[in-house]
């Protein structure tokens, strides 16, 4: 990748999506407090138009993003320009604690990129229990198979604390993707290679419960006295 | 064969047929033609991936046990144009799985070297590959996250199979 701080940042697009039922926990609007008349150098370019109304950003905050995304394992091997192209189809879209960014079981709309703050990841077992899975920070990606398929989410993903968090929509990348981007396939590419090394240790971890039972018998065997226990009280 | 034949051959699948006759004569130009007899294997379980396959002719089972309930799941393949072993392109990893062909069979033997330069050179042909790896990737991911989900989210039936396990292997010492 070039250095960034040797490039000239050009005037950058960030569209801005609103009233999307994705965004009904309170998705940032960048033109919030911003008055079209007053900033008349706000472009509507037509070729934005699909995406809803677009500002500039400015050229510090947009080398933000540019780090933040350039940080991300899943674009490797992407240059600036290539980064670029994603920046401007992506949206920041902030958290309260509290707030589910998704749930376990709905369908797959967007990539996330954690730039500030801590997130959970849980699923809930067939026990009707929920398991803390994962709790990212900054610089981490989260939900990234919405961008090879659309199937349901594995889990459920809430706020510890306000985050900032720049979303990747399935529908904007597809164009990408359909448009034969290597930028796109770049990214498709990194996600596939993570996606099949976690399908590794998956498997792996199965594994291991039945090679070696002994080990194992116990754990289970408490997991499920305990529930029965649980089932005795209710 | 010679590749007329092959690129007629590969048209005729579902997969190649958005395809130009040029991008399938770019993929044929990297590949070597391989012809495998029964009582051979064209991969093992354990042995590192480096290739991707495309049948031609013939037919290929592939085996591989499916934890918990160590079932063998059998696949057939028989339609030319099949693609096989397609993760391999992204990486090394060792084989999960066995195939060996029911009967004489060719393949195409598509080397990860040559998907790189294809990536590299941004040829559409490594872009149609990556989308058919994904769509396998993702559905195999999803097939592991339900029996991981089977094992840990109901230990009384992992109880069970534990103790079964335990008891066979007691009764062979």
């Amino acid at each position: 990748m070039s250095d960034k701080s040797e490039v000239e940042l050009p005037e950058i697009q960030v569209s801005t999506e609103l009233g999307l039922e994705e965004t009904s926990k309170g998705a940032l609007d960048l033109n919030d407090g911003i008055d079209d008349d007053e900033h008349p150098g706000i472009p509507l370019a037509e070729e934005d138009l699909h995406l809803g109304r677009t500002m500039s950003l400015s050229q510090e905050l947009f080398l933000e993003v540019e780090l933040l995304f350039g940080a991300s394992p899943i674009f490797d091997g992407l240059d600036q320009e290539e980064i670029r192209e994603l920046i401007n189809v992506a949206d920041k879209r902030p958290l309260s604690a509290g707030d589910v960014l998704f749930s376990q079981g709905e369908i797959a709309q967007a990539l996330y990129i954690i730039q500030s703050g801590e997130v959970q990841v849980r699923a809930s077992a067939p026990t009707g229990e929920d398991i803390v899975l994962a709790m990212l920070g900054a610089s981490t990606v989260v939900g990234e198979l919405a961008l090879l398929d659309g199937g349901p989410r594995s889990a459920t993903v809430e706020a510890l604390s306000d985050c900032d968090i720049y979303q990747l929509k399935r529908e904007e990348f597809d164009r990408l993707r359909e448009a034969m981007s290597p930028a796109a396939y770049k990214v498709i590419l990194n996600i596939t290679r993570t996606v099949e090394a976690r399908r590794r240790q998956t498997e792996a971890r199965i594994a291991e419960v039945f090679e070696d039972p002994e080990q194992h018998i116990e754990l289970f065997a408490n997991q499920v006295h305990d529930m029965l226990a649980r089932l005795r009280k209710a | 064969m010679d590749n007329q034949e092959i690129i007629k051959a590969l048209s005729s699948h579902a997969f190649f047929q958005r395809w130009s006759p040029g991008a399938i004569e770019r993929l044929v130009e990297g590949c070597a033609l391989k012809v495998i007899n029964v009582g051979e294997a064209l991969w093992s379980v354990g042995e590192p991936g480096d290739c991707a396959y495309i049948l031609l002719s013939g037919r290929v089972e592939r085996v591989r046990s499916a934890r918990p309930d160590e079932q063998l799941k059998k696949e057939q393949f028989i339609n030319p144009g099949s693609l096989l072993a397609l993760e391999n392109l992204l990486d090394g990893w060792p084989h999960t799985s066995t195939a060996t062909p029911m009967e004489r069979t060719t393949v195409l033997k598509l080397p990860r070297d040559y998907f790189e330069l294809l990536f590299e050179q941004q040829d559409p042909v490594a872009f149609f590959l990556i989308d058919a790896i994904s769509q396998r990737v993702v559905e195999q991911m999803r097939d592991a996250n339900s029996r991981l989900h089977s094992v840990f989210g109901q230990p009384a039936e992992t109880l069970m199979v534990l103790r079964r396990r335990l008891h066979e292997r007691e009764q062979k010492i």
